[in-house]
């Protein structure tokens, strides 16, 4: 289908009154939950999941995407209001978001991260319109071969670019596997691991797992820190000035290019790319003393650039069916859910949920922009509610969300036990979302490794002789070197000059 | 940090080598064909190798010099332990119970016992919550919420009634 005319048929899906509807009580939520500190996109799709289940599977990814922005949204405010960052990706717009806003400019912060995140969310809808059907026309002729090189590579991309340690998320990404291989086998349809459990027949449930490892782990975690500390800064002139503009638009478009192609990658997520963007901004500029000291274009880039990666990561999970970060991977998770597989033939045999979530994705941003400046006095006085009530509303959500998922308690019980290995996790410093990752991706890439296996008669050679998957194998490759050749590389130049010593004494 | 990765790396050696010795019940198949097992073998091992390579760095490397505490300082550990069981006993109570009663409980822990609210306040916040839960799921959204076989459906027929 012509881009231009599936945006037209999606338009028609989205614009119904029951999918505006759902559009914007995804975005409300999104921004309601990316508010609360310590809640990120992650944790906030992962809550709000169930809510979907009783949705068609388009309505339900209209809604799932609105949460996903909207979480993003509010994970500015609360980076510029009180210098928490709801979500990692806000990490820099705390910068000089915050600083903004000690100096009584939190009205312009806030204004050029909601415009900014506005206008790189609705340029990359448009690039991800263009991307997105050629890419699911090119993975058609993609193999098992393939899939498992992209699935490596994605794992190994997102275990380096982790904020922890590479071996802690490696071995994640192995428990991930692991715990994709519960229930039946792919190929032979045998049990495994099941311990004579019904409950377990189908595996561990993903949405259990993912609510307890996001939502629960997160919410205990909050449980021991003290009292958030109160807002001190004071809103006024949400609108920035023309000198805000200006010094603003070209690190917004940079940013939204940056974020745009750095969210394609398999493992690209918005934390490096904002990261990216803001150092480019500071190199770029003719004073970057001032980044750091509260300047505009240190909000507007970063903020630009994680919108852009969060619209561009679609790409990969709705042509390839595969997920690039742990968002996506609760994403594809829901889809399943819906009984929708994404994949290359998506855009053929699901119109309606591809272009509808496209066009949906187009409203959600001027929606989102509607809710976050007019809007912004509701959120703030949010930021003052007492954490009891919402910490009891939060867990009494995800209990009764697990349970609803099939009707089991059991579900709410793999949930709990999650909840506490989440918490564990963050203790001994090891990462989630490689876990969450793998643990999605396992079955694909154990159905593909085995497919393949047997079609190269067991040859490992398959994965390096076809142009694709050798690309990725050796992207993967390179990633996996580089720390041992780097460290090498520096020995050699440190121990240069003391040999150079040695000689001539 | 040493103890803590020298603990977490024996946890997740002990993972790994379970599923490996799964693996291995299941059959590894061959590398032509690869058995139920092939994948728990590959990365049971794979984990198994990398809690060792885990263990041996943080022992030569010593990070932190075994500085960090588990829990924060000034943090609440007891208000996370009863909140976790508060959690459990809600999922081992929930179907015996019943939806109303059990979230009431739940709830009134939450607030009154973690929280340090008044009894009165963490009396009505239970019951909304629970009435709240109630309307929205069970009403609004169709869910099957337990009804209980103790007192739950006495209590259930009463909100009903």
């Amino acid at each position: 289908m012509d881009p231009l005319l599936g945006i037209l048929s999606g338009f028609s899906t989205a614009l119904t009154l029951k999918n505006l509807f759902n559009c914007l009580l995804g975005c409300f939520l999104g921004t309601l939950t990316g508010i609360l500190p310590g809640f990120g996109p992650a944790a906030a799709v992962a809550l709000l999941l169930p809510m979907t289940l009783y949705l068609s599977p388009s309505a339900a990814l209209i809604m799932l995407a609105g949460i996903y922005y909207g979480a993003m949204y509010g994970g500015s405010t609360t980076s510029i209001l009180i210098n928490i960052p709801g979500e990692a990706a806000s990490v820099v717009t705390c910068f000089d978001g915050y600083k903004m806003a000690l100096q009584g400019r939190a009205g312009p912060a806030l204004g050029i991260a909601a415009f900014g995140s506005f206008i790189a969310g609705t340029i990359s809808v448009f690039g991800l319109m263009f991307v997105a059907p050629p890419l699911a026309r090119f993975a058609l002729s993609f193999t098992s071969a393939e899939y498992v090189a992209i699935i490596f590579f994605g794992l190994t991309l997102l275990c380096f670019m982790g904020s922890g340690s590479r071996l802690k998320a490696f071995m994640m990404a192995a428990v991930g596997i692991l715990l994709g291989t519960v229930g039946a086998d792919p190929v032979l349809s045998r049990d495994r691991f099941t311990f004579g459990f019904d409950f377990l027949m189908d595996g561990v449930g993903m949405i259990p797992v993912i609510m307890g490892l996001f939502g629960i782990g997160e919410v205990l975690s909050n449980l021991e820190e003290k009292q958030l500390s109160p807002l001190i800064a004071k809103i006024k002139n949400l609108l920035p000035s023309r000198a805000d503009w200006a010094a603003s638009a070209w690190p917004m478009i940079r940013g939204t290019v940056i974020g745009f192609f750095y969210g394609i990658l398999p493992g690209g997520n918005a934390i490096i790319s904002s990261i990216l963007s803001y150092g480019i901004e500071r190199r770029l500029s003719k004073h970057p003393e001032r980044f750091g000291t509260g300047a505009i274009e240190g909000v507007a880039g970063p903020e630009a650039c994680n919108n852009a990666t969060a619209t561009s990561a679609f790409i990969p999970l709705l042509t390839l069916g595969v997920p690039t970060n742990a968002v996506m991977a609760i994403m594809l998770a829901a889809l399943m859910i819906h009984d929708v597989t994404p994949g290359p033939l998506l855009i053929a045999k699901r119109p309606d949920v591809f272009w509808g979530v496209i066009a949906s994705m187009y409203i959600g941003n001027i929606i989102l922009l509607a809710l976050n400046l007019p809007l912004i006095g509701i959120w703030v006085r949010l930021l003052r509610i007492s954490y009891a009530y919402l910490f009891s509303a939060i867990l009494l959500f995800c209990l009764i969300g697990a349970y609803a998922i099939n009707g089991l308690i059991s579900d709410a019980g793999i949930m709990v036990f999650f909840g506490g290995v989440g918490f564990l996790m963050r203790k001994f410093d090891y990462e989630p979302a490689p876990l969450v990752l793998a643990y999605i991706l396992g079955p694909l890439f154990e159905d593909n490794l085995r497919r393949s296996l047997n079609i190269s008669g067991g040859d490992f050679g398959r994965f390096f002789t076809r142009p694709i998957s050798l690309v990725f194998m050796l992207m993967s490759a390179a990633l996996i070197a580089y720390p041992f050749a780097s460290r090498i590389i520096r020995r050699r130049a440190t121990s240069l000059p003391s040999d150079v010593s040695t000689g001539d004494g | 940090m040493r103890k803590y990765n020298n603990i977490s790396s024996l946890f997740w050696l002990l993972v790994g080598l379970g599923f490996a010795w799964g693996g291995i019940r299941y059959g590894f198949g061959s590398w032509r064909e690869p058995g139920a097992g092939f994948l728990p073998i590959v990365f049971g091992m794979l984990l198994a190798v990398l809690s060792i390579f885990l263990f041996m760095i943080s022992l030569i490397r010593d990070p932190d010099n075994q500085k960090k505490l588990f829990w924060l300082k000034g943090g609440s550990r007891t208000r996370i332990v009863l909140t976790f069981l508060s959690l459990v006993a809600y999922t081992a109570l929930l179907k015996k119970v019943g939806f109303i009663v059990t979230t009431f409980l739940f709830v009134f822990f939450l607030m009154k016992g973690i929280s340090g609210k008044g009894w009165g306040l963490s009396l009505v916040v239970a019951l909304a919550f629970s009435l709240l839960g109630y309307g929205l799921f069970s009403l609004l959204l169709g869910v099957l919420l337990p009804k209980g076989t103790l007192y739950g459906s006495a209590f259930g027929y009463l909100v009903r009634v």
